[in-house]
């Protein structure tokens, strides 16, 4: 048996009320009118953090070390060339021995990349693979996109023992439909008359995706307890659900109203919410778009009950929210005002690549030493004990942060420090089982700060360098998310 | 817990890394009494790590006594009494905020 | 058997420039302004200088590397001059290599002079720390400024002894309005205005808890000590100063990343000060210490210091401050010329020019300041940051 054997999750605690862009922005193109809310990456985050948080949510309490492939799903990678999937894993520290690909440019690339991992399951080539999916989408300024695209990620472990879901087949169109495209260098994605994109594309191919993956597993469309699809438009959202003939019970409540539409990660994050609630003996089939369409069945098993409760997930993430109350804010994070950074802000010291590949696990994995001498955890690697009565030296072995919880020993907001989201936080974190050290801390509010407060490690873009062209990701502390259960 | 607030208006104040000047004085209500907040800019522009500065608001206090007596200076000096609860805090926070348009809030 | 620093080395000349916002003034001029001061004080000639120490910090934006800034700027015959750098405490390392070289016996008289040119960077203030914390550091060290540095010792102090923010940050006021005061009658100084607690209070804040005035700002600036064998000085003038103790402390890296450290202390303040005393002979330093210059590059460095030199009780330091007990008419008068806040912070000076205060006072030359009849006087300069960093304690007395 081969199929989903872990889930995961994540939503960026930005979320921004609708209402705001119109209020913006609506002047321009009044018909852009959408209701709800959206998540907003933060200005820290990009397709790659919210893959790994997403990959860590999957892989609570899993040992990493069984982890053969990781697959990255985005046609938003910060990187043309620099494989995300290889920055994600050394984030999730997985070994070195493994296989990695980015899987990209079509929404539909999350779908293909859970088909690619399946297939590699399936043959007995990979044991596990690690599906991440994630997009940052980003729509020019007063634009429809602007208001319908959201941030967010997904992620599943497939593997052939311990099944929660099993991979029950799947059905795939491919078509050179060109209803959206962007190429390489432009930052925005541009689209041919929503029309045509309904009545064309959107709503045949994943009907005709549908109907394949039916045949294919040679059930009827009624026998699927759910059918997972993008929302791009409301009204033909329904209409492609009549034209399949299925019951209200069948359609998923699109998270577009909470989230946004997230692209790659779309149908994976719906199928996440869904696993949530699944019940053993579930048919779900989850639906790709762009390119033409995948179509995958899975069914769910009795392993559900174990996992359940133990990844934040869709519901966890969902209500950590954090209201991002300015229209300008969200402009200036995704780059499209210019703003003032000073000279002192715009001056990025270089980064050295042969630095950061000689400390790759430590800085991106977040992975120090624990002194086997004394049974101190310490960050960053250390060949000399830090332990006052200790002092060993080169008794170590690595020790994983990144996993650990902690709490905020002390802190400060900045007023002076660069931030583009000022002020900036910072402060050390003191580790459960031991070991101290400082990062800056995201995604709080100055006010809510404590010392004591819990936090967890968060993945995050530390810097850019634009003059070279450097994405630079260190781990940084969130306020500690509670977990479903 | 009333305490005394000098009122000294248009005055540049000055360290070495920056400086701040009071520009005007408001009063608002909440829960029946009056708040007194002054709004002020400053500019860190000398410091050792960046360039910085704002406007913002102090707020000294429910009003007590308005302007009661003038110190050796000439300067008025009233009493107040400073808001220390913290949900009155973050209320008037967010009023000045949006009212004034400041980043800061303080409750010296 | 290692004797230790006490009485083997006299200052017999110093040198200080004004500090300010210096336009008119390069990194050269600055030298030349220190040394002539110095070298007319101590009644000498260049050509009597065996060995030089130069103090400079951020050599990339004012003067450059190696010490032949300065040996060119003085037009030095052919000495040996020696480039110290030690964060903040550059100037007191500069001063700790003439005095060690005269105590060794190898050399007779020399010149320890620091000198910092940070006002031509365009962005007012230090070089973002990221270029200078190495190749690794700047990867994985928050994005973060002295005053956010220091403002996480001020959330931690006033977290452990029960202080809300608003009854800390008056004491810090209090602490930062007494320097102000002093600082005002000085013509050396950068600032020379008298600031109330109230109007410190009514700032706003930099890095949360630290305010406005609970900072220290950029300067230019350059001081020199002429130094020479202690039993030679009265040659020289009949009021030398003398040194009783030198000693410098570095952090182990405990602070950083062991979780010992409760965050509310300097913890190498407290080793540096513990040898100092001893090496002066020092038993009880809240009776014996006369006067001192500390480092205040921030208002709670200042406070924490206080008990850091086993003067005030541990998380007492508050109450001393109320009672005045560091004001210049006070027990212990501490930052008497006005400290790091009135005369700002060039790096590489700003310990010389701590101990310029000290031996004014020791000769009765404090004007308005003068302090009666000091018996022993303490300079403690820090650098970097309360999780990691150096300290420097010297005291100097008759």
């Amino acid at each position: 048996m081969s199929g989903i054997v872990s889930y995961g999750a994540y939503i960026p605690k930005y979320r921004i009320d609708r209402k705001l862009i119109y209020k913006s922005m609506g002047w321009l193109n009044p018909a852009t009118f959408m209701p709800g809310e959206k998540a907003v990456a933060n200005y820290d985050e990009d397709s790659v953090t919210m893959a790994v948080a997403a990959g860590i949510d999957c892989l609570t309490e899993i040992d990493r070390t069984g982890v053969d492939a990781v697959f990255f799903a985005t046609a938003t990678s910060p990187y043309a060339e620099r494989q995300g999937a290889e920055i994600i894993a050394t984030a999730l520290d997985c070994r070195s021995d493994i296989r990695t690909a980015d899987i990209t440019d079509t929404p539909k690339a999350g779908t293909t990349a859970l088909l690619s991992a399946v297939d590699a399951v399936k043959a007995g080539s990979i044991k596990k693979a690690m599906v991440c999916a994630a997009d940052m989408r980003v729509g020019k300024a007063g634009s429809a996109q602007e208001e319908i695209f959201g941030d967010g990620a997904a992620a599943l472990l497939l593997g052939e023992n311990d099944v929660v879901a099993e991979y029950a087949g799947a059905f795939s169109v491919s078509y050179d439909f060109v209803d959206h495209w962007r190429s390489a260098g432009d930052q925005f994605d541009q689209q041919w008359e929503d029309r045509f994109i309904r009545d064309a594309g959107y709503t045949r191919f994943i009907v005709e995706a549908t109907e394949g993956l039916a045949k294919a597993c040679g059930i009827q469309k009624t026998d699927m307890t759910q059918v997972i699809y993008p929302c791009l438009y409301a009204g033909d959202f329904k209409k492609i659900a009549r034209t399949l003939g299925l019951s209200a019970s069948q359609m998923i409540t699109p998270l577009l109203g909470q989230v946004g539409y997230t692209g790659t990660a779309d149908p994976l994050m719906h199928l996440v919410m869904a696993l949530e609630e699944a019940t053993p003996g579930d048919k779900i089939a989850v639906v790709g778009y762009g390119a033409g369409a995948d179509a995958v069945l899975f069914e769910v098993t009795e392993e559900i009950e174990k996992i359940r409760g133990k990844q934040k997930g869709i519901t966890g993430h969902l209500t950590a929210k954090r209201e991002l109350k300015s229209y300008e804010k969200m402009a200036a994070f995704r780059n499209l005002l210019h703003t003032e950074k000073g000279i002192r802000g715009e001056n990025v010291a270089f980064t050295a690549f042969s630095t950061l590949w000689k400390n790759r696990r430590e800085v991106l994995g977040l992975v120090g030493s624990f002194c086997e001498a004394c049974g101190t955890p310490q960050y960053p690697v250390q060949r000399v004990c830090v332990k006052p009565d200790c002092g060993a030296i080169d008794e170590m072995a690595p020790y994983r942060f990144s996993d650990r919880k902690g709490s905020l020993f002390t802190y400060t907001g900045d007023n002076l420090a660069f931030s583009p989201d000022p002020p900036a936080i910072y402060g050390f974190v003191d580790f459960e089982g031991g070991g101290r050290f400082w990062f800056d801390v995201t995604d709080v509010d100055l006010e809510e700060a404590k010392v004591g407060m819990p936090v967890e490690m968060s993945f995050r873009k530390k810097y850019v360098d634009e003059k070279f062209g450097i994405h630079g990701y260190f781990w940084k502390a969130v306020p500690a998310i509670r977990r479903i259960s | 817990m009333i305490r005394e607030y000098t009122h000294e208006l248009n005055k540049e104040i000055r360290s070495i890394s920056g400086g701040y000047e009071l520009e005007m004085e408001g009063k608002l209500e909440m829960h029946g009494k009056e708040v007194l907040y002054v709004v002020g800019n400053a500019i860190v522009d000398s410091s050792c790590c960046g360039v910085g500065g704002c406007r913002y608001a102090l707020v000294p206090g429910y009003v007590k006594k308005f302007k009661t007596r003038q110190d050796e200076q000439g300067l008025w000096i009233s009493e107040v009494e400073p808001i220390i609860d913290k949900a009155t805090r973050q209320e008037i926070t967010r009023v000045l905020m949006d009212k004034e348009i400041v980043q800061q809030v303080q409750f010296p | 058997m290692a004797e230790g620093i006490k009485d083997k080395v006299a200052i017999i000349g110093m040198g200080c420039t004004r500090f300010g916002e210096r336009w008119d003034a390069g990194s050269e001029d600055l030298m030349v302004e220190a040394f002539k001061e110095a070298i007319e004080d101590a009644g000498i000639e260049k050509k009597d200088l065996q060995a030089v120490w130069f103090g400079s910090c951020m050599d990339e934006v004012n003067v450059g590397k190696s010490a032949t800034p300065l040996s060119l700027a003085l037009k030095l015959p052919y000495l040996p001059v020696t480039r110290v750098e030690n964060f903040c405490a550059t100037g007191s390392e500069a001063l700790r290599g003439a005095v060690y070289a005269v105590a060794s016996g190898a050399y007779d008289i020399c010149l320890a002079l620091g000198s910092e040119k940070l006002k031509d960077t365009g962005y007012a203030g230090l070089p973002e720390f990221s270029h200078n914390l190495g190749t690794k550091n700047r990867l994985i060290f928050p994005n973060m400024t002295a005053p956010g540095g220091f403002a996480m010792l001020a959330t931690r102090y006033f977290d452990k002894y029960g202080l809300s923010p608003d009854e800390g940050k008056e004491i810090l006021a209090m602490v930062s309005a007494k320097s102000h005061k002093n600082g005002a009658g000085n013509p050396k100084a950068h600032l020379r205005k008298e600031v109330t607690v109230e109007q410190i209070l009514k700032a706003p804040m930099v890095a949360w808890p630290l305010g406005l005035f609970d900072c220290c700002g950029v300067s230019d600036g350059a001081a020199a000590a002429i130094v020479c064998r202690a039993d030679m000085a009265k040659n020289f003038r009949p009021d030398p100063v003398y040194v009783k103790s030198m000693q410098i402390a570095l952090s182990s890296g405990e602070e950083m990343m062991y979780t010992d450290w409760d965050g509310t202390y300097v913890k190498s303040a407290v080793k540096c000060s513990a040898r100092a005393y001893d090496e002066a002979g020092i038993k009880n330093p809240r009776e014996e210490i006369s006067m001192m210059e500390v480092h205040d590059c921030f208002s709670i460095t200042e406070l924490v210091t206080y008990e850091d030199l086993g003067i005030s009780p541990r998380g007492k330091a508050g109450n001393d401050v109320r009672d005045g007990f560091f004001n210049l008419d006070g027990k212990i008068p501490c930052q008497p010329d006005g400290g790091l806040k009135c005369f700002g912070h060039p790096i590489g000076a700003s310990g010389l020019r701590m101990m310029y205060e000290m031996y004014k006072q020791f000769q009765g030359k404090a004007g308005e300041r003068q302090i009666e009849d000091p018996r022993f006087g303490l300079t403690h300069n820090m650098g970097g940051f309360p999780a990691m960093n150096l300290i420097s304690v010297n005291i100097v007395g008759l």
